[in-house]
């Protein structure tokens, strides 16, 4: 069986019934999203039929799933590709997936780099292929680009019999029917979209597509789910924290799926407290065992969020368990991916066989309660060692989130200058570091209490919704960089020197932006380096110069200091 | 060629090693004319042919035409050349046996290598400095053997018999604009002018891109007298040498951006190291590189000293339309380029520095050595 085999027998029953809706489109029945697919996939064989993966660089739109569903009846993989991504990522997976053709139309065709061989999807299309269907069970379905730890994504390659097992215990689980209409939220890139555009269109229910633009906008979400009638939707749960301030006691709502982040207590509360008659999952799950594997519905009595029990056709174990009871959970299963597109080396890093059976490697700490439920830890990446001794975040954050006064946190490791430090992220209704220093020493062992706190207004978002991290530790450091450096001499004699040679233009440079873009001509960028050996008795040396390929203040004073260092 | 004076036309002459019937009956009538030998002395040695000329002219035999007070003065000078290029050689080698030890490929170019390899004698080419290729990444051991042998970057100052050091600010110049190191700078008084000099390039021109040098190094074949570059990389280094020095106006205040010398290089080590296939492989090399420029540059005016006939087929696989290049410099002095107001001929046998009309940018920088 296949996803494209389940989604005809979908369209052979109910033709005529609304698969999809979008604000700016209007509604598209299953017959008519099967024709067009039909039309992409026969345009996708017109000239090439070797090709194994296709780009889809659409918009969230009718084209986007038409795409999908025809580059899989056509027999190929669809690689999803967001707009809303910088194009050097997208340049990324399309040079280390080797994509040969890549599907867009009129808004997205600019966005690549005018080599790519494209399929320019046409407002109107022949509607004479009738049920192309090349794909076979075991085919992959789609590839899926994660970030990797070292910076380069890896694609997940799904194939359709291991995207079934999760779907069809979806559509049993959450009872799925022609009568629901899921809001569609996950971005296309993104793991939890296989399962929540296709197990929709798989029980003949109604996609309901979102303005992109729109997506973070709370009251938008909530007047789309009025319109539609909306009877479920999957969210990252700091979005849904957003989507909770302005949602009501919704009639048709009957439950909302929380994925991809952990869920923290104090959100569950305020959905109980707001929606008391919608129910609450929390899924668990990742590309690699396509979407969710495990899952636990969330009641307004439990007193801790667990992931629950793994779904259908899945089994796991706990690998390496310390004595707090706490391991690495291990998953196996007919869900488990095929592995890493290209990358032979990483999947068998990340999936290994143990008693003979094929297990992927999650990452993630879990301990099991007495219920026999996993509880989520954290990420094996975020825990650090401080002096020796272990620092969980999500130990800190419980102790964050569960204070009156903190509407969210999230804690991170930031290797900074050599040095562990440990940073909460607070947002609260009350900037009081003193207060929530003094709080934390008296939970924590005095080793777990932060480093530093960091009031925001607002988190930083990747274009899945999900919180970015990278970018935030990012900007903490640049802060702390500014502050050491204010209370140092020699970046007081940097930027004195820079206003001096510039004569006055550059009296406060970004110290980030290379000089030379600033307005430092040739002539005064070789008399500010000259000054600067001068003044601090130093010399660069050629390889220096090199490897200095940013020349900002902050280069400048990052590597003056690390010549005293040496 | 034909309006020039004859003692102009006698210096173009006598520049070569090789000649043909025709230039030797040309030399025997300009001979005998009343010919003013300060003329030929001054145009020589500006050119920096003076000794190649007056060995010319001897081997010959007309040395009985040659005053005999400039006759001897210059007898004694070549004899002062000999010597400076014995000391130069035997230092090269010297630096040539470290650097192999220390597994740093360096090669040789210019005088210092055409002296034994293409003049083939020691008396007659002169040369101001040692000129050697080398890797950028190798810019720190380089550093460390030349200090080991005594050398100090900066200028010789005869005044003070002394060397220079350069300021913060000619040094800073240097490791951010130029494609080579500031030179390396001994004083040894057993031979005339007293220093020996070493100029360490790694890339062939200002766009400072190391990838050609690198390429040349890396087929470099190790002689018993050291590495050697392939002929076909040793012309293209020659052309974009001469075309560096001819378009930049640094080397025409000093007056060295434009002498026989150079074209004399060329062609003889074109007719003596050189054929139709490694000639190709230099026009190659040029395209991959974008140095058609250089090549051409140093092609024409080669051609239009000398003509032996291989120079037209040369020019036109270098695929070169505007040719308003040729007499053009100073992009990288005034960020905008300057014409040559004099013909070529005219500019070869005067100083230039009336063509020069603003200061160039990066003057201030280099002034004020400690």
């Amino acid at each position: 069986m296949t996803i494209i085999k389940e989604f005809e027998n979908i369209v052979m029953q109910h033709p005529n019934k609304t698969a999809l809706i979008s604000e700016t489109e209007g509604y598209l029945s299953y017959q008519q999203l099967n024709e067009y697919s039909d039309y992409i996939a026969c345009e996708l064989l017109k000239n090439e039929t070797t090709m194994k993966t296709v780009g889809v660089l659409l918009n969230r739109s009718f084209s986007l799933i038409a795409a999908m569903l025809g580059v899989m009846k056509a027999g190929m993989a669809y690689l999803p590709l967001d707009p809303s991504y910088p194009l050097e990522r997208i340049n990324l997976m399309l040079t280390i997936s080797k994509t040969p053709k890549i599907i867009c139309n009129d808004l997205t065709k600019n966005i690549l780099d005018k080599y790519h061989d494209v399929l320019i999807l046409k407002d109107k299309y022949d509607c004479s292929s009738r049920n192309i269907n090349l794909c076979e069970a075991t085919d992959i379905a789609c590839i899926l680009y994660t970030s990797g730890s070292t910076g380069i994504p890896n694609g997940v390659m799904m194939t359709h019999e291991s995207i079934l097992n999760t779907l069809t215990w979806a559509i049993k689980f959450y009872n799925l029917s022609i009568d629901d209409v899921d809001l569609q939220i996950p971005s296309c890139s993104f793991t939890s979209s296989v399962q929540d555009i296709f197990g929709t269109l798989l029980s003949g229910g109604t996609l309901v597509l979102l303005n992109e633009n729109k997506m973070l906008n709370a009251r938008y979400l909530k007047m789309i789910s009025d319109k539609y009638q909306i009877t479920h939707f999957d969210m990252v749960p700091s979005l849904y924290k957003e989507y909770l301030r302005v949602i009501k006691n919704e009639s048709t709502l009957r439950f909302v799926l929380l994925a991809g982040e952990p869920l923290p207590l104090n959100l569950m509360k305020s959905h109980f407290e707001r929606l008391p008659a919608v129910r609450l999952f929390n899924e668990y799950g990742m590309a690699e065992t396509c979407s969710c594997c495990f899952v636990k519905e969330i009641t307004s009595s439990d007193n801790i969020i667990s992931i629950g029990k793994p779904i259908s056709n899945i089994e796991y174990k706990i690998y390496d368990i310390d004595p707090d009871g706490v391991g690495e959970l291990y998953v196996a299963g007919k869900g488990l991916a095929l592995g890493y597109y290209n990358n032979s080396g990483y999947t068998d890093e990340k999936f290994v066989i143990t008693d003979g059976i094929r297990y992927l490697k999650t990452g993630d700490f879990v301990r099991e309660n007495e219920a026999g439920e996993l509880i989520y830890v954290c990420r094996k990446d975020n825990q650090v060692k401080v002096n020796g001794k272990r620092v969980n975040m999500a130990e800190i954050d419980y102790i964050l989130q569960n204070d009156e006064n903190t509407f969210d946190s999230i804690t991170t490791a930031i290797f900074y200058r050599e040095k562990q430090l440990i940073v909460s992220f607070i947002k609260a209704n009350k900037n009081a570091s003193e207060y929530y220093f003094g709080m934390l020493k008296e939970k924590l062992p005095i080793h777990c209490v932060p480093d530093y706190i960091k009031f925001v207004d607002e988190f930083t978002y990747l274009p899945n919704k999900k919180i970015d991290i990278k970018r935030m530790k990012e900007m903490f450091s640049n802060e702390l960089d500014i502050s050491i450096m204010n209370s140092d001499n020699r970046y007081k004699i940097i930027v004195k020197t820079i206003s001096e040679i510039s004569k006055g233009l550059l009296n406060e440079p970004d110290i980030e932006k290379d000089l030379r873009q600033q307005g430092i001509d040739s002539i005064s960028f070789i008399q500010l380096l000259a000054e600067l050996e001068e003044q601090l008795d130093f010399e660069f040396g050629y390889d220096d110069i090199d490897n200095l390929k940013i020349v900002s203040v902050k280069t400048l004073y990052d590597y003056i200091i690390s010549l005293k260092d040496e | 060629m034909l309006n020039l004076k004859k003692e102009m036309k006698f210096v173009l002459l006598n520049s070569r090693l090789t000649w043909d019937e025709s230039v030797k009956e040309e030399v025997e009538k300009l001979i005998h004319e009343n010919l003013e030998w300060n003329k030929i002395i001054d145009y020589s040695s500006k050119n920096k042919v003076l000794y190649l000329l007056f060995d010319n002219l001897m081997k010959s035999g007309y040395g009985e035409f040659i005053p005999k007070y400039f006759s001897s003065l210059i007898d004694d000078s070549c004899s002062c050349n000999y010597l400076r290029n014995e000391e130069k050689i035997s230092e090269l080698q010297n630096v040539q046996i470290e650097m192999y030890k220390n597994n740093i490929s360096i090669a040789p170019v210019k005088g210092g290598y055409l002296i034994d390899n293409v003049y083939k004698n020691r008396k007659i080419r002169t040369t101001n400095d040692i000129d050697i290729l080398i890797r950028r990444n190798d810019i720190r051991i380089i550093d460390e053997i030349m200090k080991s042998f005594g050398y100090k970057q900066g200028d010789y100052k005869r005044a003070t018999n002394s060397i220079l050091l350069p300021n913060t600010k000619k040094k800073m110049l240097y490791k951010t604009k130029m494609y080579n190191l500031l030179p390396y700078n001994k004083i040894n008084y057993d031979i005339p002018n007293k220093t020996v000099i070493f100029d360490f390039s790694f890339a062939l021109d200002f766009t400072l891109d190391t990838k050609p040098v690198e390429e040349m190094l890396n087929m470099a074949i190790q002689t018993e007298n050291g590495l050697e570059l392939l002929p076909e990389h040793f012309l293209v280094h020659m052309c974009c040498h001469h075309y560096r020095e001819a378009s930049n106006v640094a080397w025409i205040l000093i007056g060295k951006d434009l002498n026989l010398i150079k074209f004399c290089d060329v062609r003889e080590f074109i007719l003596q190291k050189m054929d139709a296939d490694s000639i190709a492989k230099s026009i190659r090399f040029c395209k991959k590189h974008s140095l058609e420029k250089a090549m051409y540059f140093t092609i024409y005016f080669t051609r239009e000293i000398y003509n032996d006939g291989y120079e037209i087929d040369i020019l036109k696989s270098l695929d070169i339309q505007d040719e308003s290049f040729l007499y053009q410099f100073g992009e990288k002095d005034y960020n905008e380029l300057q014409t040559r107001k004099k013909d070529f001929f005219t500019s070869l046998f005067s100083n230039n520095q009336d063509e020069i009309t603003q200061t160039p940018k990066y003057e201030s920088l280099i002034e004020g050595d400690i």
